[in-house]
């Protein structure tokens, strides 16, 4: 359909196997980036998998009886059961709070339809740790919760119902998925031509007919793909349940992680972490099959989608008004109340955070700077993640223009697999590349972190990258090529003034990933721990507002970040000009 | 968006602003303001429209002149600021468009992509719960009158242009909806396509004999089909009419410069013994007696002049006058002459391949018939 953005085979008088040498050069660095960071850690947990461990030394027998254990052993078939359960019901019930949203914003607003998308995507850019610390707040024996039962008297003792148990893991898993599942459902939805839904009520269908005959078949695929990732998200982390689950809340990621660390058993880890990726793997298969589709969605250039003119007659229209409405507005809150719980503590006179307020104190930020563990773990974290972004740009930019100009089977399956690191749940991820660097020798500690850190930056800002090449007109590049500039140049004067803000929001963006990590980043820091694994290790030992303080610095300085980048990124859309036409026959928009 | 419709919506305005026609009006528009952002102009204003059961009536006029704003409100998707559509006489303008029994023919085509050319056209009636065997027998006939019998099992994306065209065409027909709203359904075909699609639709709307309302940008295509159109500028119906009286007598410069093409010459009319003479600078035309004196735009055709070249000796017959060539554009089938005569520049249609006929520089008689003269305000 498109050309490619950057012409490769342009030069003249090269012969036939020059060409397809230079070509299989440039491919050179993607597969042995493939082969060292994702090939090799995965086969090499494989190998660890079949390996045995003996008090903490692992043993080159092979051996089944890792796997066998897995299997057999009642424990752990419980726990990757729950794993897999409670996964799965976190991404469902993230859906149905996260779908209905989506949809709402979608075809009801219109005014204030990015403020509300900008809404539910800041909490994903305020630290994970912190947003399941707020929970622990909110939920604990001395939490806010049972402060203000006591303080009503609905109870007479603090009651421990609240965290530490099944549920808690479930609500506070969903409520990190919510973002995920609203971005990709509402983009879905988003991508639905309006035209479609005028046809369906022309056609003499009402609301739920239009749903669900049309806009469902035509999102669900969209909204699969949140439920995988919040699937993934909430099974490849081991936090959540370690910090708000307690004992009955374990689930097989803190598990797995404990055979890497206090147990030491990284052959049994390996094989629990391989079945999970296996059993995850056919969920997601099962999944697909589900919501596989026919037909091919084409841009359209209809008019944009207008609330419903004829709605807000009768009462059973008003009755469902303000039921969407609520659907909308309440997860909202959902979403906030959390944050600013942290943030309220923050100031909080008190070492303890029960209510009532005890008074305004800024002594919790005071305390910060005197903390010199702290700060050390502060600037490794900024080294790790500028360290990780420039190795991302750079690599990720080199293969993103590579994956431009080819399009066959080959390629694709390598993107594929230069992507998997994101799709990994984290603590395979994580396994993965300890084993990795462990047989290979590395002293762990900051360059292990960057290195793992660009195993997921990479892909997320070449794929960043990708997009926005591919929507490059290909005439400039072959004009500027016809103007006399080789591949360097062209790239140099053409194509990275036009990429530029799409490279910036990409290395923020994984910025952010890098900074906040710690589930990938617990496997590799050694006696080097970042910021966000120093904070979880101090909060296993009970926490301070000191924590509180953190986080809020952390999370203005994140919305600072972003807003900044925001700001850049609109104002380089404005100078970069109008982008390539979607199809030659745009009709222009009449009336 | 608040509406208010209080004025409009008693039963008195029915009778009093729709009656005179309500007995042969099939969709009908009165008052009809709509604008999308408060304070900008309106992208309709107070229109007034009444459409005949069975004729195929098209809107013409340019982009952003209110057309498809109108079409948009006729189907439901929009609902007026003010005003009351009307269709066989039953006030619909709050009526859901599922409600409504009217079919839209979509720029886009607008087919459903996961679904097959059967299930597409199937689509409507399915929706009005048509028994099963029906609906089969009914899209089988749907897709014979579009010619497109066989290829049911296609998706959307494996059919060319023409052929979405047409299954959309059979998707808006299948239900026998009462009315038929096409939005520049051929806009995004290539030209020999385009012409072969205006007469299957203009066979198809005798054939099934269902009122057709067309949206277009293209005058071709609307003084080809229709049996009567409206020509829209700035949310207003400029001229209402037969194709031929809008082609032959505009009601205003917009008209003129917009349908066909036209000489436009600012003139000032006199009466002498009650024949209405244009002086336009140096010269001077007879017009049509009914011209009223004054300062007045004549409006005239290209092809309504007629040019021959001039030879020595031999005088100008009565209402011809000496120009000279200053441009000639080689049409095809004709040519277009620019012709300067007393300053005033007239672009002249001349029929025939005769391009050795003109040259620049020539000096020629262009005559005119003052009935093919159309008198237009200032």
């Amino acid at each position: 359909m498109d050309s490619p953005a950057v012409p490769t085979r342009r030069v003249r008088g090269e012969s036939g196997l020059a060409v397809r040498v230079r070509d299989h050069a440039l491919r050179l660095p993607l597969q042995t980036w493939f082969l060292l960071l994702v090939f090799a850690p995965i086969l090499l947990m494989v190998v660890y998998s079949i390996w045995r461990s003996d008090g903490g030394v692992t043993v080159h027998d092979w051996t089944t009886n890792n796997y066998s254990d897995v299997i057999s052993s009642p424990t752990y078939r419980l726990l990757l059961w729950r794993t897999l359960y409670t996964a799965t019901a976190a991404a469902a019930l993230a859906t149905l709070i996260a779908f209905p949203m989506a949809y709402f914003v979608s075809r009801r607003l219109r005014r204030y339809r990015m403020v509300a998308i900008v809404l539910v995507i800041i909490p994903l850019w305020v630290s994970m740790l912190l947003r399941i610390f707020a929970w622990k707040i909110i939920l604990g024996d001395h939490g806010i919760l049972n402060s203000a039962l006591l303080e009503i008297g609905a109870i007479n003792t603090p009651s421990s119902a609240f965290l530490y148990t099944r549920f808690t893991v479930l609500l506070t898993l969903t409520y990190v998925a919510i973002p995920f599942v609203f971005i990709t459902s509402y983009s879905a939805l988003e991508r639905i031509p309006p035209s479609l839904i005028e046809a369906s009520y022309d056609s003499g269908a009402g609301s739920w007919p239009t749903f669900r005959n049309v806009v469902w078949p035509l999102a669900k695929q969209g909204v699969a793909i949140g439920f995988g990732l919040a699937l993934l998200l909430a099974i490849g982390d081991y936090l959540t349940p370690s910090l708000v689950g307690g004992l009955s809340g374990t689930m097989l990621g803190s598990v797995i992680a404990s055979q890497f660390g206090l147990v030491g058993n990284w052959p049994l880890g390996a094989a629990m972490a391989i079945t999970l990726l296996l059993a995850v793997g056919l969920l997601l298969l099962v999944g697909a099959w589900f919501v596989r589709s026919e037909g091919v969605l084409e841009a359209d250039a209809g008019v944009a989608m207008r609330p419903e003119a004829w709605r807000g007659a009768s009462v059973g229209d008003r009755a469902r008004s303000a039921i969407s409405w609520a659907a909308f507005i309440l997860p909202y809150l959902f979403l906030y109340l959390p944050l600013l719980v942290i943030i309220v503590f923050s100031f909080n006179d008190s070492d303890v955070q029960v209510l009532p307020l005890a008074g305004f104190t800024t002594r919790w930020y005071d305390a910060l700077l005197s903390d010199t563990a702290l700060m050390a773990a502060l600037r490794r974290t900024l080294l790790v993640g500028v360290g990780s972004v420039a190795i991302g740009t750079v690599v990720g930019t080199y293969f993103a223009l590579i994956f431009a100009n080819t399009r066959n089977r080959g390629m694709t399956i390598l993107k594929a697999g230069l992507t998997l690191p994101v799709l990994l749940p984290g603590m395979v991820l994580g396994l993965a590349l300890a084993i990795t660097f462990r047989e290979a020798g590395f002293q762990f500690g900051i360059p292990t972190i960057m290195v793992g850190h660009a195993t997921f930056v990479t892909p997320v800002i070449m794929l960043v990258i990708l997009a926005r090449l591919r929507r490059l007109d290909p005439s400039l590049a072959q004009a500027s090529m016809d103007c006399g500039a080789g591949h360097l140049r062209t790239f140099w004067y053409v194509i990275l003034p036009q990429i530029r803000s799409a490279l910036i929001g990409a290395a923020l963006l994984g910025f952010t990933l890098s900074f906040d990590e710690i589930i990938v980043t617990y496997f590799l820091s050694g006696s080097e721990p970042t910021l966000p694994v120093y904070i979880w290790n101090q909060l296993r030992f009970g926490f301070t507002p000191k924590i509180n303080a953190i986080f809020s610095l952390i999370g203005v300085a994140s919305l600072v970040v972003v807003l900044i980048a925001g700001r850049v990124l609109r104002s380089e859309l404005r100078t970069e000009g109008p982008v390539a036409p979607r199809s030659a026959a745009a009709p222009s928009l009449s009336a | 968006m608040t509406v208010d419709f209080s004025s409009a919506d008693g039963p008195n305005s029915l009778s009093t602003k729709g009656g005179s026609d309500g007995s042969t009006a099939c969709v009908s528009l009165v008052g009809v303001t709509k604008s999308y952002e408060p304070g900008s102009p309106p992208a309709v204003c107070a229109l007034d429209l009444s459409i005949r059961a069975g004729e195929f009536f098209s809107l013409l006029g340019p982009s952003g002149s209110g057309k498809t704003t109108t079409l948009r409100i006729i189907a439901g998707f929009e609902a007026p600021d003010a005003g009351v559509v009307r269709l066989d006489g039953a006030d619909v303008s709050r009526m859901p468009p599922y409600r409504r029994d009217i079919s839209t023919v979509f720029q886009s085509y607008a087919l459903f992509p996961h679904m097959t050319t059967e299930k597409n056209i199937a689509y409507p009636l399915r929706m009005h719960k048509v028994p099963k065997p029906e609906i089969k027998r009914r899209v089988g006939e749907a897709l014979e009158l579009v010619s497109m019998t066989g290829f049911d099992g296609r998706l959307p994306h494996q059919l060319s242009g023409g052929q979405r065209q047409r299954i959309a065409l059979a998707r808006a027909l299948v239900s026998r909806p009462k009315v038929v709203l096409l939005d520049e359904p051929l806009g995004a075909l290539d030209l020999q396509l385009r012409q072969s699609m205006q007469i299957m639709l203009k066979q198809l709307q005798r054939e099934v004999d269902v009122t057709f309302i067309y949206v277009t940008h293209d005058q071709g295509e609307a003084l080809a089909m229709s049996d009567r159109l409206a020509v829209m500028d700035h949310g207003r119906i400029l001229q209402l009419g037969a194709p031929e009286d809008v082609y032959y007598r505009p009601a205003n410069r917009f008209v003129a410069g917009f349908i066909g093409k036209s000489n436009l010459v600012p003139a000032t009319i006199q009466m002498s013994g009650g024949r209405a003479v244009a002086s336009c600078g140096e010269f001077a035309l007879r017009v049509p007696d009914t011209a009223l004196p004054g300062a007045a735009t004549l409006a005239i055709r290209y092809e309504a002049l007629r040019a021959r070249p001039a030879q020595d000796g031999l005088d100008p017959s009565p209402g011809e006058h000496l120009g000279s060539v200053r441009d000639v554009i080689f049409l095809g089938d004709g040519l277009e002459l620019v012709v300067s005569v007393s300053g005033v520049d007239l672009v002249v249609k001349v029929g025939g391949q005769r391009l050795r006929d003109f040259e620049r520089g020539d000096r020629v008689l262009v005559g005119i018939d003052p009935n093919d003269i159309v008198v237009l305000d200032g």
